[in-house]
């Protein structure tokens, strides 16, 4: 640390670095240059996006990309180029990959304007990198017109360059709340994830139920990752609404529908904003999402037509001829926010910004997917949303009567409205106590190979959520390819799972046993980085489930529910944790194992070989981990993505509850599970987002009050600084 | 991994690779005069560089939106390696003050019609981002800072989350999830100019602090926290202090980030990548290094661009990968490579893949027949105590205890209970100026938990302990050191990855360094004095070797060189010649003598070797099962018939143990 020449040096390899960095990588993707015989253009309009190659968006980017390209492809070959006055000019596209990231898509939006020289720009995918991209373009004066970027707060900032073709987020349910309105609905619960889209979508709802007198009896709102909804669902289902509205993502649609199954929340009617127009999740979740609304922003077989592409169907046809895949409604959507820049720079004659802009404020057109006429705020309000509902695993139109191919079915046979059981808080009590019970019993599963691990070896597994993640695909795969009960596959997924922790054991867990605690870390933060990633490019970022027949709920009284799963993945909880407490404290692998952790040398000199101890032991915790994965995959969601939060979780039921302390688990999953449910059934509005913080705020005050541990570990706990 | 580690296992292979002939040479070559010219004309190049880019370099808007996130992330990492890296908190939620900043200033800038008008101006709504994650960072590291190791770095990252979604359910004031739009104002180039002028300022002020008092006690602290704190640094308060620097210096970027972004929420101000980002970087390039975050951070911007363009769905394997090789193989990072030091990297290599370690300098480099150097003279004034007056009215052997003359220090009644065991079952204990006592006793009869309680880090069941006419049962023990008491430790603590020289240099008397003198560099005084006391202790020659190296007898030295550099009025010695051969025991022997004769410091000994305690010592207290057996002069005390019994029983009494050496079986082990 002395010396600066050693600093200087360090500064100047820097400098090199970051001059390769600027200088090496400009050139943009290749793409979208269809056309390439240059068919007698008079010249070329160029038009930018950045689009998600990578990262979470990845799916929803390349169906974007594609939608854009269909134009391309089209408004060269088919259409003759874009008519700007006598001439014809051809069309291009310039894509870079912002990677999901924000500050990456406003970064590209920069260089596309700077270093593309771009005419125009077209959006990316989602609101959060709508937002910042559309501000570069805004402050640089270029226009955006786009498809995917629906938050209203979007259209608040009193931008003049930025145009949406597709119907904005707070009147995505106003179709499927119309048609439910008319078959007499009167009271509606609506539950959304608390992040930008959601929630402008929730405040939306809301409006439009007030607007046809349909009484809302409660909002929640629960933050992003949530693992459990079961106590937002035990709440509305002792409300008994006609129709329950609500979701954010794939992943919630997943957990209303099994939380709903569990308690017996069966309300009229069910409109969840993501995911019922998804034909993959509906092959996920079968039966069980039968009957459930949607909204969609298209769908091939609206009524819809215009003289560019054709009909709805026309324009599907050609698409799945260019990209072998039916269209989804983000790849519309962006196919249309080309087509209206283009009708618009036809209509103004020139490229110029400011003729094309007002070109576009006095658009009118039809289209393939809908009427395009745009407000003050640049938003096309002339096309109504589409309502879906899910009729025998197929996706039908039931709204707006201009597209609907199908009646709505109201209401859900088997529904059960009007309030069950005692709707007081207290009478409520006996169920969230089992729903924490329930998810305590999950925790503790989770967490024990995790506390294990860390008690006996002093490696904190970061990578302990992945494991989870493949045990639960292994689960997944099993009941895709041959059905098999994930309950039953517990022994095969057991075996498997041990040899992979074996494996990770001997070729990396071993090289950083004795190492500072940063440096353990970091190395199972980068083997999660490479199993999610793994996980990713063979299974895809699609949601899976997978079915049990160990499923449904018990009706204990009218408002007191057993969940089925649940029950069973609490039993084989204690039944682990029990095995491993007998292995512990009667085999001499348990003494050994549990002399490897008080004290490695003296372990070592006693004649234990502990690197045997730390083989079984990590390779039996992976086991159960890969189980514990297996277990949850009926109940959670499985995605590459799903492990950081159970990670999370278990870091804060192990650090409080004592490191490798078998009972700690339990207990400190218990009182997890007991915090979150019971907060979140008695704070309005916001408990299930209190639940989260509750559990962190006891971990830190766990942590510093009682710094030793709550329960004694095989690991004494010493967390204080000197 | 295994066969990559066979293979790099070979001897010749790993020297080849780690200590190769380029890398030294590149290492002396840059550590040279001309070396450094050249590094520093580069250096400077590459600011002059960036500093043209927008104007004479014509660079683009997009290039110097790229290059401004960077230098937000090189600054989010340097805040991070100020704690992760220097002072060895490991903080896990580090991007919370990245988020804070950033609703603060987007809050104030997004206000309502109000008292104020519409929404603040940017630069004090920046500002005052600034002092809230600042203050907020204090408060929360008061609480927070007291754990240690994965500890603090849960509870940060817990702190993480609970912000995050205490920021998104108090819609009112934040937006909730929906977040806050700000007035766009995009001058890439202002923002440009202004963080490359605020990552410079910030390299600048690391590089200055590192070399500061304030930089070296953050490394004590890492080393060994309790062994800093023994040494009178005030432990806590200086982690607090830069813990809160960095949460506000975040916080400012956080603000400047929330500005240009025109949008925050939630989840894009309060994203774990950043914290992830900052600890991969600094990793990267060098874990506790000044340019390590800079130089790691740029790598991993670039390495991106190479990956991220080249290999899209792969790349986040790759990057996996790349961290755990990293980790595995490079744990010093790329400054490592090139420290000059850094004999240490394949030391370090060693121990990663568990072999045994090198070997340190040998004892036999030592000539204990040197001359015995002249001791530097204390500086006036060091400690709170007036030594002269002390020494003056000093009395000599046993009579002192009747001569009613105050005691330098004093244990009275002192007692200490671990649950069911009294370790310590009222002890009085008294060491009067410029005496030497030896303490002795059967293993487990209390010696070194009375220690512990003297020097303060055992609070007391009951009892009180005087330092010169301080009452310091109460005292926090860095006050302690400071008042002038140091001591040395049975299981030795001195800073294992610092030179010998930085180890003495960082062990001054704290107590008059004052508020402003943390961020004066070492002066010429201490400097002088530290190579003195080194001679002295036939430590100079090893003066620039890690103290992680030195041999057991060797460290031995250091750490009573390291108590002599504070200056104390009283020294506790806890067996300072155990597992030291014995040629070096004489010399240590006449060095405490010296010690004691020249400056007239008072030592306290616990001692194995009863025959060291009883060719020095004017007097000795013998404990046993937490009771004083005996006191006197040594051979008074050996003939003490309950002494020999404690020692060997009854049937050892017809030997007892005097005129044996130290072969008498009194000696441990």
């Amino acid at each position: 640390m002395r010396g600066h020449g050693l600093a200087l040096g360090v500064v100047l390899a820097a400098g090199i670095l970051l001059m390769a960095g600027c200088v090496g990588n400009d050139s943009p993707i290749d793409g979208g240059s269809a056309g390439e015989a240059d068919g007698g253009f008079a010249g070329t309009v160029k038009l930018g996006a950045a689009l998600s190659e990578t990262g979470k968006y990845a799916v929803e980017g390349r169906d974007a990309r594609q939608g854009y390209d269909t134009w391309v492809r089209w408004v060269n070959e088919t259409y003759g180029g874009i008519r700007v006055g006598n001439d014809r000019y051809r069309a291009e596209i310039v894509y870079y990959d912002d990677e999901s990231d924000a500050d990456t898509a406003g970064n590209l939006t920069q260089r596309l304007i700077d270093e593309d020289e771009v005419d125009f720009l077209l959006g990316p995918y989602s609101s959060g990198l709508t937002t910042g991209a559309s501000a570069i373009a805004e402050a640089n004066n270029v226009l955006m017109v786009e498809g995917n970027g629906a938050s209203d707060s979007l259209f608040e900032r009193g931008f003049q360059n930025l145009f949406y073709v597709a119907t904005i987020a707070s009147d995505y349910t106003q179709s499927g709340i119309e048609a439910l309105a008319a078959r007499g609905a009167q009271t509606a619960v609506i539950a959304y994830e608390d992040t930008s889209f959601p929630a402008a979508v929730a405040e939306g709802a809301a409006r439009h139920l007030a607007s046809h007198g349909i009484e809302v009896l409660a909002t929640e709102a629960y933050p992003k990752d949530i693992q459990d909804v079961s106590a937002i669902m035990t709440k509305f289902r002792n409300l008994g609404p006609d129709i329950f509205i609500g979701g954010g993502h794939y992943n919630d649609a997943i957990l209303f529908v099994n939380s709903a199954k569990e308690l017996g929340f069966k309300p009229d009617g069910m409109l969840i904003t993501v995911g019922p127009s998804n034909p993959n999740l509906i092959e996920e979740l079968g039966a069980d999402i039968d009957g459930v609304l949607g909204p969609t922003q298209w769908e091939a077989t609206m009524a819809y037509e215009g003289p560019y592409f054709g009909s709805a169907a026309d324009y599907a046809a050609y698409y799945e001829s260019l990209w072998g895949e039916p269209p989804v409604y983000q790849a519309a959507s962006a196919t249309t926010a080309a087509l209206a820049l283009h009708l618009a720079i036809e209509a103004a004659g020139e490229t110029d910004t400011d003729s094309v802009r007002a070109a576009l404020r006095s658009l009118s057109a039809e289209t393939f997917f809908g009427p395009i006429r745009f407000d003050e705020r640049g938003v096309n309000t002339a096309k109504p949303m589409g309502t879906v509902q899910v009729q025998d695993g197929r996706i039908a139109v039931i709204a707006p009567d201009a597209a609907a191919t199908a009646e709505l079915e109201y209401p859900l046979s088997g529904s059960a409205s009007g309030p069950a059981g005692s709707t007081g808080k207290l009478g409520q009590l006996p169920q969230a106590m089992v729903n924490g019970i329930a998810l305590g019993g999950m925790y503790a599963l989770l967490v024990l190979g995790f506390s294990i691990i860390w008690g006996v070896m002093g490696v904190i597994n970061v990578a302990h959520g992945e494991f989870v993640m493949v045990g639960a695909y292994l689960a997944w795969l099993g009941n895709d390819l041959w059905g098999v009960d994930p309950f039953a596959a517990i022994p095969a997924v057991f075996a498997v799972m041990m040899v992979f922790g074996y494996a990770v054991q001997k070729g990396l867990v071993n090289h950083v046993i004795d190492r500072p605690h940063l440096i353990s870390l970091l190395v199972m933060f980068g083997l999660s980085i490479i199993l999610q990633s793994a996980m990713k490019l063979i299974f895809s970022a699609d949601f899976r489930r997978a079915d049990t027949s160990l499923d449904g709920s018990w009706q204990v009284s009218d408002s007191l529910t057993v969940p089925v799963t649940r029950f069973w993945i609490l039993v084989i909880a204690i039944g682990f944790l029990a095995a491993l407490s007998l292995l512990l404290a009667r085999t001499k692998l348990g003494k050994g194992i549990r002399a490897a952790a008080q004290n490695r040398e003296a372990a070592r000199i006693v004649g234990i070989d502990v690197g045997k101890v730390y083989t079984i032991t990590f390779a039996v915790c992976i086991g159960i981990t890969g189980v514990a994965g297996a277990l949850v995959s009926p109940v959670l969601s499985v995605q590459p993505f799903q492990g950081p939060p159970l990670t999370l979780k278990a870091f804060a039921i192990t650090a409080m509850a004592g490191l490798g302390s078998v009972r700690g688990a339990l207990g400190g999953a218990m009182l997890l599970g007991l915090v979150e449910a019971v907060l979140a059934l008695y704070v309005e509005g916001v408990g299930t987002n209190l639940a989260v913080v509750a559990s962190f705020v006891i971990l830190v005050a766990a942590l510093v009050l009682r710094p030793q541990g709550i329960f004694k570990g095989l690991r004494p706990v010493d967390a204080t600084a000197s | 991994m295994t066969p990559l580690r066979q293979w790099l296992g070979g001897a010749g292979r790993a020297k080849a690779l780690l200590g190769s002939r380029a890398v030294t040479w590149l290492r002396q070559w840059l550590g040279g005069a001309r070396g450094r010219l050249v590094v520093r004309v580069a250096a400077v190049a590459v600011l002059v560089w960036l500093v043209l880019l927008p104007t004479a370099g014509g660079a683009s808007d997009s290039t110097l939106f790229t290059l401004t996130l960077m230098f937000t992330s090189v600054a989010v990492a340097i805040n991070w390696n100020l704690t992760g890296g220097f002072t060895g908190y490991v903080d896990f939620g580090h991007a919370v003050w990245f988020g804070i900043g950033a609703y603060t200033t987007a809050i104030l800038m997004s206000l309502q019609p109000s008292a104020l008008g519409i929404g603040w101006p940017a630069i004090p709504a920046i500002l005052l981002g600034m002092v809230v994650s600042g203050a907020l960072a204090a408060l929360i590291g008061r609480f927070t800072m007291h754990l240690k190791g994965p500890y603090f770095s849960i509870a940060m990252l817990g702190t993480f989350v609970a912000m995050r979604e205490i920021v998104r359910t108090w819609g009112g004031l934040t937006g909730g999830g929906v977040g806050l739009t700000l007035p766009p104002y995009l001058n890439r180039q202002l923002f440009y100019y202004l963080e490359l002028a605020l990552v410079v300022g910030l390299i600048g002020l690391t590089w200055w602090l590192r070399r500061t008092r304030f930089g070296a006690a953050l490394v004590a602290i890492r080393e060994d926290e309790l062994g800093a704190q023994m040494r009178g640094i005030a432990t806590t308060r200086l982690k607090v202090a830069v813990f809160s620097f960095a949460g506000a210096s975040t916080g400012l970027f956080g603000g400047l980030w929330a500005y240009q972004n025109t949008f925050v929420d939630p989840d894009i101000a309060f994203i774990e990548t950043r914290t992830f980002d900052a600890a991969m970087g600094t990793l990267l390039g060098g874990l506790g290094t000044v340019v390590g975050p800079v130089l790691g951070t740029a790598a991993l911007y670039w390495l991106r661009e190479v990956l991220w363009a080249n290999l899209l769905d792969y790349h986040l394997v790759t990057q996996g990968v790349l961290l755990i090789l990293v980790v595995l193989f490079l744990p010093r990072g790329i400054a490592g490579v090139f420290d000059r030091r850094s004999a240490s990297l394949l030391r370090l290599w060693r121990r990663a893949t568990g072999e045994s370690g090198a070997p340190g300098i040998s004892e036999s480099s030592v000539d204990g027949s040197a001359r015995i150097p002249l001791l530097p003279s204390p500086n006036g004034g060091g400690s709170h105590l007036d030594r002269g007056a002390l020494v003056a009215a000093r009395p000599r052997g046993v009579d002192g205890l009747a001569s009613g003359s105050s005691p330098a220090v004093a244990g009275s009644g002192v007692v200490k209970r671990f649950g069911g065991l009294t370790a310590v079952d009222g002890v009085s204990i008294r060491v009067y100026p410029g005496e030497m006592v030896g303490l002795i006793g059967p293993n487990g009869s209390g010696k070194t938990t009375l220690f512990d309680c003297l020097s303060r880090i055992h609070s007391l069941d009951d009892g009180a302990i005087q330092l010169g006419d301080k009452d310091i049962t109460r005292l926090p023990p860095y006050k302690v050191a400071r008042l002038g008491m140091a001591r040395t430790f049975q299981v030795i603590r001195v800073y294992r990855e610092l030179t010998v020289r930085e180890n003495m240099e960082l062990s001054i008397q704290w107590g008059s360094v004052g508020a402003l003198g943390h961020f004066r560099r070492t002066d010429e005084a201490t400097r002088s004095k530290a190579q003195q006391l080194m001679d002295f202790l036939m430590l100079a020659p090893m003066s620039d070797a890690l103290a992680g190296t030195l041999s057991g007898g060797q460290r031995r030295l250091l750490e009573i060189g390291m108590a002599l550099m504070s200056d104390p009025v009283v020294v506790l010695l806890d067996e300072a010649t155990s597992g030291v051969n014995p040629t070096l025991v004489e010399d240590i022997k006449d060095r405490l003598v010296a010690i004691n004769s020249q400056q007239g410091v008072s030592l306290l000994m616990v001692e194995h070797n009863v025959q060291f305690v009883a060719d020095i010592c004017e007097r000795v207290v013998v404990l046993d099962s937490g009771r004083k057996l005996a006191e006197g002069t040594p051979r008074q005390v050996m003939e003490e018939p309950a002494v020999v019994e404690a020692y060997f029983g009854a049937q050892g009494r017809k030997d007892p143990p005097e005129g044996g050496g130290s072969t008498t079986g009194l000696e441990s082990q």
